[in-house]
């Protein structure tokens, strides 16, 4: 509790680590070119110019049109999903459970790519449609159609907290309310739902939040129509003045930050009384399932059709894609059948090193990254200080940046401070960058974990003699480990699929998967892109077969 | 010198006081006990003194060495105050055998291997749990467990124990036998010790010394029999023992004596601060010391029986006088509906 | 992860080391060289390697990079692959820190290209192969071009029959107008403000015939759809999602088309912007030599007929034979082919000003289809 010191430090670096790319970008934004140009010169055009484009009130209207739809469609959802793979007898939850994770893994880019394929203009599944039953009613272009799609692929986000929390409401509350007369939806609906609204509510804010910050699914499916939200607005200025206009992306990011943070905020205050409620029913004892009777195949088949719209239905079109050399209504496709997308694959050594690079870096960077945030975990673990309680506040704020800016950012800080230059281009910028972009999620899975360790427990090892790290060594991380497991195995899930923010800090050797699958397919290499994919998909898929296998939960 | 020693400790939460001054001190082989309501701040007290709270301002000396001194800025952390504490949960840790969890303490002085097992073995055979070095906290029963908390605590000689509630968690038959043996343990072994506890019964049998806390102050400090029999404050009085609360006017004071008038009750006490008659008071009587009066015994009130029942060993009636209703307990049956009860001055506290 | 030196030390370092060394016997100088070529090739050979920023997709220049390797096989060639705007950020980011890891950038946007020239990241450098290309296709010894690519149509032939397609911008302009019903949503082209190469090349357009209005109206008519990657739009067009691509950058149309006999490739009739992959050595490169040697060899007869023959990204020099070669196409098209020259003017295009005035017009024109 007193040796304040190495919490300082360590609290003194992350703020560093966090303050100097947000710095960076504030100073950025206030200069009329490149910071690092001779012809940047102090100016707050950028502002006025942004907020006068008309381009930026449409990117603004498109996300907050899709951080509401997100909410309204996925929180009810995933709530809904929660609570039938938590307190039912819903048949086949064991083989469903490892499918809901999918969507959260799988690079947005493919999902969107595999809805063109499958459901698009002339998608197969649509042609099929067309053949048999009629015009299709869906554009998987339209607006309607972006919000249903991002919608209910972050339906896991939510199942992810309710999930949790029900886990840890006793079941002896359903039952005495069943046996007092109620049915099973009553149950629900007065017991269960109001012991979850925390949790519920949490998650709301929380998809509201990522609702800001997409980027891969409306750059896919808004791009034939100019359909921009904020992340994907950014990109404009890439090109729109001809050279990269820093100042006017930094202007965004900042736009970002400042309307994000009071719904991070929002969110850490209801996570706090959420907490609050679920330490309450403690650790859940076997849970007795509500029986469902003949509605369970109801559910099971709902279940089924959401499964179908986020899995099968890209993963369908993107696997398709990978077997043929052309698709669409106008060939059949027999013709067109091949093996030759994986065979080229096999053929680029590049591929084979993107891959490896990936695991690297997924799996070693993951750790690595799991450590870091395991030392701030530590550090502002039970501290009251101020100095830990506003970085509580800070680590939130890397959130709002999206992937390719953090790396931008992270590579101008490696180039620009002396000690890190050697750095710049090496695994290490890359895994910095990662570990920068994760930290907000990547911490709180951490703290959670960490908090849910008995403190009587750690300070009887203080006052039996042990100092903070010997406490820390001894007694947290054993009996966190579980926690800090499946934080990792996310962090592994996460970096295997990040595609964006590796851009700049891509070096001679060091490819990774998700930053080739886009080059590929910006390229026009389809056919490779969409082999990849599956390869990719599939390394997601093994690891989370191979996580539940170890016991390891992710809603945990 | 005394082997504990906690001076004017003051500390807060937030804005909140919850120590405005609390002092007490233990000697060698002598327990005391932070008695008090809950909020009263015994635990808080208990925690600052092991270095888990963070006082502003007091001091606290183990062995006559500083601890803890608010002026100084000196403030050891818990681990360096070599103390033993039994928490209130126990704390036991999950993942590791009770071997395990005894030693931990002897590892991290390190102590050599030999001398870890010897000394284990020896603290593990006094509490009476010699068969169970390899079981895990999950195997065993809640006295059990609490045993191996206090045999972790134990195991490093600290000069001082604290303990947390430790009876609480027990059921009562086990709280009885526990309480024995630990009292007899801690005079054996010659630790001070100090114990938190919300039981007064526990804190009389138990303790050497009761420091009795109310709203973060210390209401009073002596011998169990001091406090029960000589209490200085209202609170004090109505605090300890199984008490009746009355409150009337003062009809007649002198010699130390009040007589007070409760609505037709007529009660005279010791009176615990000056009072004259006119004057709003408090009696505070001590249940057990009422009974059915004989003839021609002084402090009697006659009043109404409303109803008996038989414990076993005796029988409790209810009597009533207006609003006011005392239980009286007695070794037989009772006859009549009105008898003379006798509330005797000696047991009766005027504030 | 090596602690990289001041590029003089290293420079020096590397002379001393060549010079140390027998010159001869140790590569064969490509024809035509002058003799003081040894010692560069020397010199290069001890760098050992050569870092090339490119936008080029890996799997076309795949045949390059392994041929260059069989020719120089101790100079490895460190090739990575970065999109055209971001590939420019790191390159001015890197330099201006004085860290650029590159020895060669090469890439297909011109202007940004030349801003590096114009910013100073180019190193004179007078390539013996210099004489081989055309004249245009240089400038100040600092900047070559490599490629020589025609920007062109693209249609499904299972959507738009081959001989409704029309073969000029005015064509397409009055068909699409026509056909307005029937090809609302099926043309593709890019979005000239999300995407550098889309606006360079429709720019380049509006400067060689005001036919490009009529068309953008045209544009407007059919609802357009824009992209900012070529891929999608291939891929789409290749679907029959879309019927025709306006403005499609050669190779990849040409490859498209190879892989799929329903995409064909429609080089304009009237007149057809060439673009042109430029590649510059840079003034801080670490491998100043071996740089020289991968400059000299995209340009020499062997690189360029790898380029045209193997990577199918047309060879710009006019003595190597094949399809995807300047030659190959001139003897097809012309002078209706109107390859962008090098030059100080490319600057015009990233000026913002011009640039907003550009997109305004164009927002209008688009307007008054709808």
């Amino acid at each position: 509790m007193r040796s304040d010191f190495w919490r300082n430090n360590i609290v003194l670096l992350t703020a560093l680590f966090i303050l100097a790319p947000v710095g960076l970008i504030v100073w950025q934004s206030f200069l009329t070119d490149a910071f690092f140009s001779a012809r940047a010169r102090p100016t707050a055009d950028a502002y006025s110019f942004v907020l006068s484009d008309p381009g930026f009130r449409d990117a603004l209207k498109n996300t907050i049109i899709l951080s509401v739809g997100m909410v309204v469609i996925a929180v009810p959802l995933g709530s809904l999903l929660a609570f039938l793979m938590v307190r039912t007898d819903m048949p086949g939850r064991k083989w469903i459970e490892p499918a809901i994770f999918l969507p959260l893994f799988m690079s947005p880019m493919v999902l969107a790519f595999g809805y063109i394929v499958s459901i698009g203009p002339s998608g197969f599944w649509s042609v099929w449609w067309q053949q048999t039953i009629g015009v299709p009613f869906w554009n998987v272009y339209s607006m309607p159609m972006l919000v249903l799609v991002v919608a209910l692929t972050h339906v896991p986000h939510v199942y992810i907290y309710v999930a949790t929390a029900l886990r840890t409401v006793p079941s002896d509350l359903e039952e005495a309310a069943r046996v007092a007369g109620g049915s099973p939806l009553t149950v629900a609906l007065r017991v269960t739902l109001p012991l979850v609204w925390p949790s519920i509510a949490v998650s709301a804010v929380l998809v509201a939040f990522l609702g800001f910050e997409l980027f891969g699914l409306p750059y896919v499916l808004g791009d034939q129509d100019g359909r921009l939200v904020l992340a994907t607005y950014l990109y404009k200025f890439n090109t729109l003045l001809g050279r990269p206009a820093y100042q006017l992306m930094a202007v965004v990011v900042i736009f970002i930050m400042l309307a994000t943070l009071p719904l991070v905020m929002l969110q850490r205050r209801m996570l706090r009384s959420a907490q609050r409620y679920s330490t309450i029913g403690g650790k859940a004892t076997r849970a007795h399932l509500v029986p469902f009777g003949p509605w369970k195949w109801v559910a099971l088949a709902g279940v089924l059709v959401w499964l179908y719209a986020v899995v099968l239905l890209p993963l369908s079109g993107v696997a398709l894609r990978s077997l043929v050399t052309t698709w669409g209504p106008l060939v059949s496709i027999r013709d067109v059948l091949t093996f030759d997308n994986y065979h080229k694959l096999a053929e680029l050594p590049l591929i084979r090193r993107s891959i490896v690079n990936t695991l690297l870096l997924a799996f070693i960077g993951g750790f690595a990254s799991l450590c870091v945030y395991v030392l701030i975990g530590l550090a502002s673990h039970r501290s009251q200080a101020r100095g830990t309680r506003a970085l509580d506040f800070l680590v939130l704020l890397p959130r709002a940046m999206p992937g390719i800016v953090a790396g931008l950012v992270v590579f101008w800080i490696f180039l620009f401070v002396p000690v890190l230059k050697p750095w710049v281009s090496s695994l290490v910028a890359m895994w910095v960058a990662y570990t920068l972009v994760w930290l907000p999620f990547g911490l709180r899975l951490v703290s959670n974990s960490l908090g849910q360790v008995g403190r009587e427990l750690e300070e009887a090892a203080h006052v039996t003699g042990a100092g903070q790290a010997r406490v820390a060594r001894d007694v947290i991380l054993p009996l966190a480990k579980h926690g800090l497991l499946a934080a990792w195995l996310l962090a592994f899930l996460l970096y295997a699929r990040e595609y964006s923010t590796g851009i700049f800090l891509m070096g001679q050797g060091n490819e990774v998967m998700g930053t080739m699958l886009v080059s590929l397919w910006n390229g026009g290499n389809i056919d490779v892109a969409s082999s990849l994919a599956v390869v990719n998909t599939l390394v997601i898929a093994g690891g989370i077969a191979l996580a539940l296998r170890l016991g390891v939960r992710l809603d945990a | 010198m005394p082997e504990l020693v906690v001076e004017n400790i003051h500390l807060k939460y937030g804005a909140i006081e919850v120590l405005k001054g609390a002092s007490f001190a233990v000697e060698k082989g002598q327990i005391a006990a932070l008695l008090g309501p809950s909020g009263s701040g015994k635990t808080t007290l208990l925690r600052t003194v092991a270095g888990l709270e963070r006082a502003y301002k007091g001091r606290v000396s183990v062995s006559g060495k500083q601890v803890f001194d608010g002026d100084r800025k000196l403030d050891l952390p818990a681990e360096k105050r070599g103390l033993g504490f039994v928490f209130q949960s126990y704390a036991l840790w999950p993942n590791r055998t009770v071997f395990d969890n005894v030693a931990y303490g002897l590892r991290l002085r390190k102590v050599a291997d030999a001398e870890v097992r010897r000394k284990v073995g020896d603290v593990l055979e006094v509490l009476g749990l010699g068969h169970l070095h390899t079981r895990y906290p999950s195997q065993l029963s809640g006295g059990q467990q609490q045993r191996v908390a206090i045999a972790r605590s134990l195991a490093y000689d600290p000069a001082v124990l604290l303990l947390d509630e430790p009876l609480s968690n027990l059921d009562a038959k086990l709280r009885d036998e526990a309480r024995a043996f630990l009292k007899e343990l801690i005079t054996r072994e010659e630790r001070a010790a100090v114990i938190v506890t919300h039981d007064q019964i526990e804190a009389l049998a138990i303790a050497d010394t009761i420091v009795l806390l109310n709203g973060g102050v210390i209401a009073q400090e002596g011998s169990p029999e001091d406090l029960y029999n000589r209490p200085r404050t209202l609170f004090t009085a109505d605090f300890i023992g199984n008490n009746v609360r009355l409150t009337g006017k003062v009809v007649a004071a002198g010699d130390g004596f009040a007589t007070l008038d409760c609505g037709g009750l007529r009660v005279t006490g010791r009176m615990g601060q000056p009072k004259r008659p006119g004057e709003e008071a408090t009696a505070i009587c001590r249940m057990d010391r009422l009974a059915l009066a004989g003839a021609g015994e002084p402090d009697t009130v006659e009043m109404h029986r409303a109803t008996s029942m038989f414990l076993g060993e005796k029988w409790e009636h209810v009597y009533r006088l207006g609003d006011h209703s005392l239980r009286v307990l007695t070794e037989g049956a009772v006859a009549s509906d009105t008898s003379p009860i006798r509330i005797p001055r000696e047991s009766v506290w005027v504030f | 992860m090596t602690i990289l030196k001041k590029p003089a030390i290293g420079r020096a370092f590397w002379a001393v080391i060549a010079m140390a060394m027998p010159v001869a016997g140790l590569a064969q100088i490509p024809e035509g060289y002058p003799a003081e070529y040894a010692d560069i090739l020397a010199v290069a050979e001890a760098e050992g390697s050569v870092v090339i920023y490119a936008n080029t997709e890996h799997a076309a220049v795949e045949a390059i990079l392994a041929d260059f390797q069989k020719a120089f096989p101790k100079i490895r060639a460190d090739y990575i692959e970065i999109k055209a705007a971001d590939l420019f950020s790191r390159v001015s980011s890197e330099a201006a820190a004085d860290a650029l890891k590159a020895d060669v950038v090469w890439s297909s946007a011109m202007d940004l290209q030349y801003q590096m020239v114009e910013d100073g990241v180019a190193a004179e450098y007078a390539s013996p192969e210099k004489g081989a290309i055309p004249e245009w296709a240089s400038y100040g010894d600092r900047i070559y071009g490599t490629t020589y690519e025609p920007v062109v149509m693209v249609y499904n032939s299972k959507v738009v029959a081959d001989d409704q397609m029309p073969r000029t911008h005015a064509g397409l302009a009055s068909w699409l107008t026509e056909n307005r019903d029937t090809m609302k949503g099926k043309v593709a082209t890019y979005d000239p403000e999300r995407s550098g190469l889309g606006f360079f090349a429709v720019n380049e357009d509006a400067k060689h015939s005001d036919d490009l209005w009529p068309l953008v109206t045209a544009f407007g008519a059919v609802d357009t759809k824009f992209y900012t990657a070529t891929g999608t739009m291939l891929e789409k067009i290749s679907a029959g999602e879309h019927a025709i691509g306006y403005n499609i950058v050669g190779p990849y149309a040409y490859l498209r088309a190879e892989r799929d006999p329903n995409v064909k490739v429609v080089v304009p009739q009237d007149f057809t912007v060439v673009l042109s992959r430029l590649a510059i050595v840079t003034e801080q490169a670490r491998h100043p030599n071996a740089a020289r040697v991968f400059l000299d060899y995209l340009l020499s007869h062997r690189g360029q007929s790898v380029i045209g023959n193997a990577a199918h990204l047309f060879a710009i020099r006019p003595d190597v034979e094949g399809k995807a070669t300047i030659a190959g196409l001139t003897a097809e098209h012309g002078d209706r082919l109107k390859p962008v020259a090098i030059g100080p003017h490319l600057l015009d295009a990233i000026q913002p000003m011009e640039r907003l005035a550009f997109f305004r017009k164009w927002a209008d024109a688009l307007k008054a289809g709808k």
